[in-house]
C-alpha cells in the first residue's frame, strides 16, 4: 500500500485528492441515511447557509495564514462593518445603500489596517494575542453603536434577491449569493497561484528574512494582507446580514474559527508558506456536505459543532500520523537491511 | 576483524535518497588520535556520510564498528553518548539562548539538593571549557551576538562538554579568515594530542596538509581512496576529486577600470563600523577584507539596504541615494549575495528554480501571470552555467550538499542584473572546480563593465582577483592596497586589531 502510494504522480499525492474523496465519502454516507432530503438540489440550496459568508472569510484569513500570521478579529471585523452599513443607512434620512456598502468595506480595511499595524509594529507581541485584543475593541464599538438593538430595514434586493433569490441553471435552483463566491474564487486563484505577487506572498510566509534579502517588499505584503483580509470580513458579514435581514453586535460570532478551519482543511499551515484556493473550495464544499448531513441526521447544533470540532482535529492530524509512521516504518526496514549485511 | 589502533570503521555505507544514491559502498576508518581529512566535490556525499555516522540518517547498508563493535547509530543521541560529536556544516546554535545553555542544551547540569538545572555549575563549567580552549568569550553572551567563528569555538566547547573521542567538523572554516582558521586548528591540534580522534572535511587543501595524517577522497558517492597525507601533493588530490586536472585556476582579469559607480562618504552605523569612505568603478573587482567581525558585512547590508546607516552618504552614478530596503537598492542596481545562504539566501523547502527566479519575477511575467516555462528555462540555465549538482529545476534547495546550496544563491544574484554586485563570501562551501567557474564569472562581469565588491577572507582570492583591496579593522577602514602593493603580509598587518598587532607581528613576519 505504502509503495503503491509512493509510487503515484506527484499531483496525485496531493492534499486535494484527499479532501476529493472525503467529499464523496459524506456524499455517500448521508444520501443513503437519508435519500429523501439528502440531495444535490437541496445541498446546492444551502450553500447559502454553508458557504458563503465564512467562504469569504475563509479567502480572507487564507492569505493571513500563508503569511504565518493569524487573525481572530475577523468574526469582529464582519460584525462592526455591518453595523456600521445598518446604521448609516437607516439614520435618519440615511445615505445612499451604495454609499453604505463602501463604507462597510472602508470600515474592514480600517480594522485590518490597525491588526497590521500592530502586528508589524510591535514584532515582539504575538499576532494571535493582539488580534484577540482587537477583536474586543471591535465588537466593542458595534455595541456601542448598537446596544442590544438589532438593525434592520434593508432595501429590497439586498434581503430578498441576494439573500434568498436564485435563478434557474439546468433545471437547478442556484443561490445567486453563491455566484458571487464562485466568481471571485478563480480571480483569487490566478492571483495567489499563479501571479508574481501571489508568489512573493508566499515567499514572504516562507522565510521572511531570505525574502526581504531578494527585494520583497515584506512589510508592505504584510500590511496589503491584512487590510485584504478585513475587507473580506466586512464581505462575509455583508452576505450573512443579507441572509439574516438585520444586524445585532453579535453577527457572525465564532465565524473567525470557523473560517481559519476551513482555510486549514484546505491545507494552508498557521506556520506559514502553504495554502491553497482549490483546497479552500473543497474545503468548503465538504464543510457543507457535512454539516447540512449531521443537521439532518441530529437536528441539534451543538453535536453539529462537537462532531465538526473532532473531525477537524482528526484530518489536520491524519498526515501528521501518517508522516510518522511512515518514518518509523523506513527506519525499521533500514535496520533490518543492516543487520543482513 | 578489528585492526589495531582503530576507533572506527564504516565499511559499505550505502544511502539512497529519492533519486539519488549520495553513498555507495563507502568506507572509512579513524584511527586513535588522528586528523582524517575528508574531501571530495560538492554533492560528493561528505555530509551524508557524517549524518549517517551521527544518527542523522540511517543508512540503506553497511556497518559502522566503534573500538571493533558493531553499533548502530539509531538517533543523534545515541551517537552522542557514544563519544561521537559533530559540528555541522550548517550551524545549528539557539542564537536567543546564552553560550553556556548552547553548551549545555540536552546535557543540563544540575547539581545541590534540587533536582533542578543548576546556572552557576554551567556557568562555571562553560567558563572552564572555553577557558580549555585558549578562548575568552563570556559564557552568559548571548549565542547570536558572537562571530561564526566564535560561535565555532562554543560548538567544539560542546562537543567537549560531552567528552567526545571522535569529533567531526563539515568545513568548520569556510567563513573564517585564515588567522581565525590557525587559531581552531591549534585548538583541533590540541585535542588530538589528548588523543581525540578528529574527521575534517574541508575545501582548503593548504589545511588538510598542514594538519591531517591521512586522507580520504569521495566522488559521486564513491569510495576513490585513503593515503597518507605524506604520499599526495595538491593536484593528486584535486585529480582524484573531479577526475580530471584544473589547470587555470584563477584566470586572468584583463578588463580595464572605467568610470565610477559607486562612491559611499563618510559612512557609519554606531556599534557597527565608522566612517567608511570609498568608491568602486565599472570593470573593477574590489576586494573587502579583514577578521571576520571587522564590520564588513555590516557595511554591505547598509550598502543593499538591509539596515540602515546613522550618518554618512551613498552616491551611485553621481547622484546620491537613499537606500531605504532591499527593494529599493535592486532598483538602483545594487544587489547582494548574503554571508547565511540558509537564512538569507535561500527558500529551502521551494525548488532551486523557484529560488533563482524569485529576485526578478518581472522577468517571468506574460500578461501578468508567470510562466513555468520561463522559469525552467533561467534555472536549467543557471544549473548549467554553474554545474549545479540537482537532477532538475524542481528539485527543493534543502536537499542540495552545501556547496550546491551557495552555487544557488549565486544564481539568484546574478540573474538580478544590477550593475553593482556584491558578494559577502561568495566561495563558502564551494568545491575547487566550481570555485575556479565562479572567478570565471567573475571576471566576465567585470569585463562587461559591472562592478564587483567582493568580502572575503580568502587571501588567495583577494590577491588574485582584486583591483584594489579594502581592509577593514574594527570597524574602520585600516588601508587600502592597489594590486602591485598587494602582499599577504601587508593585507595581514592592516587587519590585526591594534593591540594584537604589535605581538602578532612576529608570527606572519
Ligand atoms: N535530504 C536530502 N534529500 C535528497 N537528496 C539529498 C539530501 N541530502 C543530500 N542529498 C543529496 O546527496 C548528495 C550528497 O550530498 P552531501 O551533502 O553529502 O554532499 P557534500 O559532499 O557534503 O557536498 P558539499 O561540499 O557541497 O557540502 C547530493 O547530491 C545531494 O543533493
Ligand atoms: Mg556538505
Amino acid at each position: 500500500m505504502e509503495r503503491a502510494i509512493s509510487r503515484l504522480p506527484r499531483w496525485m499525492k496531493r492534499w486535494e485528492w484527499i479532501l476529493v474523496i472525503l467529499i464523496l465519502v459524506v456524499y455517500a454516507i448521508f444520501s443513503g441515511l437519508q435519500p429523501e432530503n439528502y440531495t444535490f438540489p437541496k445541498l446546492l440550496n444551502q450553500t447559502r447557509v454553508y458557504m458563503v459568508d465564512v467562504g469569504f472569510m475563509a479567502l480572507g484569513i487564507l492569505v493571513v495564514l500563508i503569511l504565518g500570521d493569524i487573525d481572530i478579529s475577523i468574526g469582529a471585523t464582519a460584525a462592526l462593518s455591518a453595523t456600521v452599513m445598518a446604521v448609516t443607512y437607516n439614520q435618519g434620512d440615511g445615505i445612499p445603500f451604495i454609499a453604505a456598502i463602501a463604507l462597510m468595506l472602508l470600515t474592514g480595511a480600517v480594522c485590518g489596517l490597525i491588526n497590521g499595524l500592530l502586528i508589524t509594529r510591535f514584532p515582539e507581541l504575538f499576532p494571535m494575542i493582539i488580534t484577540l485584543s482587537t477583536q474586543t475593541l471591535y465588537r466593542g464599538i458595534a455595541y456601542i453603536i448598537l446596544k442590544d438593538q438589532s438593525a434592520g430595514r434593508f432595501p429590497g434586493w439586498f434581503s430578498k434577491d441576494l439573500g434568498y433569490g436564485s435563478f434557474s441553471l439546468f433545471g437547478l435552483d442556484v443561490p445567486i449569493m453563491l455566484v458571487c463566491i464562485l466568481a471571485v474564487l478563480p480571480v483569487y486563484y490566478i492571483w495567489l497561484h499563479k501571479s508574481a505577487s501571489g508568489r512573493r506572498i508566499f515567499a514572504a510566509g516562507t522565510n521572511l528574512t531570505a525574502s526581504r534579502y531578494s527585494g520583497v517588499q515584506t512589510g508592505r505584503i504584510k500590511m496589503a494582507a491584512f487590510i485584504l483580509n478585513g475587507i473580506m470580513a466586512a464581505l462575509g458579514g455583508f452576505f450573512l446580514t443579507s441572509r439574516t435581514g438585520s444586524v445585532k453586535y453579535t453577527l457572525a460570532t465564532g465565524y473567525e474559527m470557523q473560517a481559519i478551519a476551513i482555510a486549514v482543511l484546505g491545507g494552508a499551515s498557521t506556520s506559514g508558506g502553504r495554502g491553497s484556493v482549490a483546497g479552500l473550495l473543497l474545503a468548503l464544499i465538504l464543510m457543507t456536505g457535512l454539516k447540512n448531513g449531521l443537521m439532518l441526521v441530529y437536528n441539534d447544533a451543538f453535536i453539529l459543532n462537537l462532531s465538526i470540532g473532532l473531525l477537524l482535529i482528526l484530518i489536520v492530524l491524519v498526515p501528521d500520523i501518517a508522516g510518522r509512521i511512515r518514518r518509523q516504518n523506513t527506519v525499521r526496514r533500514q535496520r533490518l537491511t543492516l543487520k543482513k549485511t | 576483524m578489528q585492526k589495531e589502533g582503530l576507533i572506527l570503521q564504516m565499511e559499505g555505507i550505502t544511502k539512497i535518497f529519492p533519486g539519488i544514491k549520495a553513498l555507495d559502498d563507502v568506507m572509512l576508518d579513524l584511527r586513535r588520535g588522528e586528523i582524517h581529512a575528508l574531501i571530495g566535490e560538492n554533492g560528493a556525499g561528505k555530509s551524508t556520510l557524517i549524518k549517517v555516522l551521527t544518527g542523522i540518517h540511517q543508512p540503506d547498508a553497511g556497518i559502522i564498528r566503534l573500538n571493533g563493535e558493531e553499533v548502530e547509530m539509531t538517533d543523534p543521541l545515541a551517537a552522542r553518548r557514544r563519544g561521537i560529536a559533530a559540528i555541522h556544516q550548517h550551524l545549528a546554535t539557539y542564537p536567543d539562548l546564552s553560550v553556556a545553555e548552547n553548551i549545555f542544551m540536552g546535557n543540563e547540569q544540575t547539581g545541590g539538593k534540587i533536582p533542578a538545572i543548576s546556572w552557576r555549575k554551567t556557568r562555571e563549567q562553560a567558563k572552564a571549557l572555553i577557558t580549555s580552549l585558549g578562548s575568552d568569550i563570556d559564557p552568559m553572551a548571548e549565542m547570536g551576538t558572537l562571530s561564526v567563528a566564535q560561535q565555532q569555538i562554543v560548538e567544539i566547547a560542546q562537543a567537549l562538554s560531552q567528552n567526545a573521542k571522535v569529533l567531526i567538523m563539515d568545513e568548520p572554516t569556510a567563513a573564517l579568515s585564515l588567522r581565525e582558521s590557525e587559531e581552531l586548528y591549534s585548538i583541533v591540534k590540541g585535542l588530538k594530542e589528548k588523543g581525540t580522534s578528529i574527521i575534517l572535511i574541508s575545501h582548503r587543501l593548504e589545511d588538510i596538509f598542514s594538519l591531517a595524517d591521512r586522507v580520504t577522497v569521495l566522488r559521486d558517492g564513491r569510495y576513490i581512496g585513503t593515503w597518507d597525507i605524506r604520499e599526495t601533493n595538491s593536484e593528486m588530490l584535486v585529480k582524484h576529486m573531479v577526475g580530471r586536472t584544473i589547470d587555470q585556476f584563477y584566470p586572468k582579469k584583463t578588463a580595464p577600470v572605467g568610470e565610477q559607480i559607486l562612491k559611499v562618504e563618510g559612512l557609519s552605523r554606531t556599534g557597527f563600523f565608522e566612517d567608511v569612505s570609498f568608491t568602486l568603478h565599472a570593470g573593477e573587482i574590489l576586494g573587502l577584507t579583514g577578521l571576520v567581525g571587522a564590520g564588513r558585512t555590516e557595511v554591505v547590508e547598509v550598502l543593499s539596504g538591509v539596515t540602515r546607516p546613522d550618518k554618512g552618504r551613498i552616491y551611485i552614478l553621481g547622484e546620491e541615494k537613499d537606500i531605504t530596503s532591499p527593494h529599493e537598492a535592486l532598483r538602483q542596481g545594487v544587489s547582494l549575495l548574503p554571508e547565511d545562504r540558509q537564512k538569507q539566501g535561500l527558500l529551502l523547502p521551494w525548488s532551486v528554480q523557484d529560488n533563482i527566479t524569485l529576485p526578478r519575477l518581472d522577468l517571468h511575467q506574460k500578461r501578468g501571470i508567470l510562466s513555468p516555462e520561463s522559469e525552467a528555462k533561467t534555472g536549467d540555465e543557471y544549473i548549467g552555467m554553474l554545474n549545479i549538482k540537482a537532477r532538475s529545476g524542481r528539485d527543493t534547495a534543502e536537499s542540495l550538499s552545501g556547496g550546491n546550496q551557495q552555487k544557488v544563491v549565486i544564481s539568484k544574484l546574478l540573474t538580478c542584473g544590477s550593475r553593482i554586485i556584491i558578494m559577502d563570501e561568495p566561495t563558502k562551501g564551494v568545491d575547487v572546480g566550481s570555485k575556479a567557474a565562479i572567478y570565471k564569472i567573475m571576471c566576465d562581469l567585470a569585463a562587461e563593465g559591472y562592478g564587483i565588491l567582493l568580502v572575503s577572507s580568502e587571501m588567495p582570492e583577494v590577491l588574485n582577483l582584486c583591483d584594489r583591496a579594502l581592509v577593514m579593522r574594527e570597524g574602520r577602514i585600516s588601508a587600502v592596497f592597489i594590486r602591485e602593493e598587494m602582499e599577504p603580509e601587508k593585507l595581514l598587518k592592516a587587519a590585526m586589531p591594534l593591540d594584537k598587532s604589535r605581538k602578532g607581528n612576529a608570527e606572519y613576519a
